[in-house]
């Protein structure tokens, strides 16, 4: 189904580049570090060579202050939505190892309700099946049938986390509520 | 079985294949496939900037080439084209700024072309008085409704604030600092505008002519995608 009435695209892969060079940029005070970052991007832009180097993010990430984690990391899942629908997943992968290496599910949730209203149910249930994948071998075997969804998952990730102590925020009331909004494809279809 | 093309040009074109492979060494075979038609544009529009720098570089300095010279700098300013990484006006037609009469027969459209490339002019820039100048061209153009003249206007403010202390400026910014990250989400850019723009602030940070604020430039590339991101869905149809 049309998003916003606009047929989907693929993401603009120079856009990512240039977007990720920039982000890259902003972070070192090494003055020659930025210029071969620039470099890259210049030269070749469509050899993707900054976008294709997962390392300068890891950096980045590393480096960032607290004011402005939460921005980067949902820069970053936009980033990774954008490489799962170009089916780039390899690099998905790295980008996502990254993520999941520097932060923390409440963070995490926070910043995927920030892109829900822009990435739609199908970008927010790709994300969450990626934080949360669904363990249905794990559950047949010990004698459940039905398979758990993303939403089941992350509640349990927040439990695991948080402790089953602490209230859910509203943030993630409000991914569970957007995640829920539409039925998978899978049960509209039976 | 051998696959080794009978013709020569076969085995040229698959020597390139390979050549090209190795320039390339992405893992994903799949990933370069959705990218060619974009790759050639990039390619052919990198290339245009390229031809139009060198004829740049070949009149530069000259008042005898001002018709060319004001041609390049506007075509190069506009989005149409990337700025060529090194381009940089020639210093007399910065100082024809100075020129009131010779400014005010510019359309909007060449003052805007003028500001866009000037970011580049960094060594005339550095005074007051010739980003006073440019500030007031841009407020010649009362409050301009294209978009990609706010832009330009934005992006300069900025360069003004990160640059110089408020004392100096006060009364030239009008543009808040966030401003271009909400003119960004409301506005819908351009592709060709959005490439522009993280181009334009990746290479003004590398120089050092920003600040490096993160909080902003992080802003910008998540306003940049959160503006795209409603459009993506997946390469290939389920």
């Amino acid at each position: 189904m049309p998003r916003n009435g606009v047929l989907p695209n693929p993401p603009d892969i120079f856009l990512l580049e240039r977007v990720v060079t920039l982000a890259a940029i902003s972070c070192p005070p090494d003055r020659a570090y930025r210029l071969n970052i620039l470099a890259k991007s210049r030269q070749c832009p469509w050899l993707l060579l900054n976008l294709r180097n997962p390392d300068l993010i890891s950096i980045l990430l590393k480096d960032a202050p607290d004011s402005c984690r939460e921005r980067l990391i949902t820069l970053l899942f936009l980033v990774l939505y954008a490489l799962i629908c170009r089916d780039s997943t390899p690099l998905a992968d790295q980008y996502f190892a990254i993520i999941a290496a520097e932060g923390e599910l409440p963070l995490y949730i926070s910043a995927l309700t920030a892109i829900a209203p822009y990435i739609g149910h199908d970008g927010l249930s790709e994300i969450g099946t990626m934080l949360a994948p669904p363990r249905t071998q794990e559950l047949n075997e010990s004698g459940f049938n039905k398979p758990t969804t993303v939403q089941e998952e992350l509640l349990k990730m927040y439990d695991l986390q948080l402790g089953a102590s602490v209230n859910p925020g509203p943030n993630i009331f409000a991914t569970l509520l957007m995640l829920s909004k539409y039925p998978p494809s899978g049960t509209t279809e039976e | 079985m051998d696959t080794t093309p009978a013709t020569a040009l076969g085995r040229a074109r698959r020597c390139i294949q390979i050549r090209l492979q190795k320039s390339r060494p992405y893992p994903e075979k799949n990933f370069v496939n959705p990218i060619k038609a974009t790759t050639m544009d990039e390619v052919q529009l990198s290339i245009a900037a390229s031809a139009l720098q060198r004829i740049h570089e070949v009149a530069s300095n000259s008042r005898y080439r001002e018709a060319l010279q004001w041609s390049m700098w506007r075509v190069v300013g506009s989005t149409t084209l990337r700025l060529p990484p090194l381009f940089k006006l020639p210093s007399w037609i910065l100082d024809r700024l100075e020129d009131e009469e010779y400014v005010s027969h510019l359309s909007p459209a060449t003052v805007v072309a003028l500001v866009a490339v000037s970011f580049r002019a960094r060594h005339k820039m550095h005074t007051v008085g010739n980003l006073a100048i440019i500030r007031a061209l841009c407020q010649r153009m009362n409050n301009p409704t294209v978009p990609w003249a706010q832009l330009v206007i934005a992006v300069f403010d900025r360069l003004l604030l990160d640059n110089w202390s408020p004392h100096y400026i006060d009364n030239l910014v009008q543009t808040q600092s966030n401003d271009l990250e909400n003119m960004i989400l409301k506005r819908k850019l351009h592709r060709d505008e959005g490439l522009w723009l993280s181009s334009t602030l990746s290479e003004l940070c590398g120089e050092g002519l920003l600040s490096s604020e993160k909080p902003f430039l992080i802003g910008i590339c998540l306003a940049t995608l959160l503006d795209d991101a409603p459009k993506w869905g997946p390469s290939k149809p389920p």
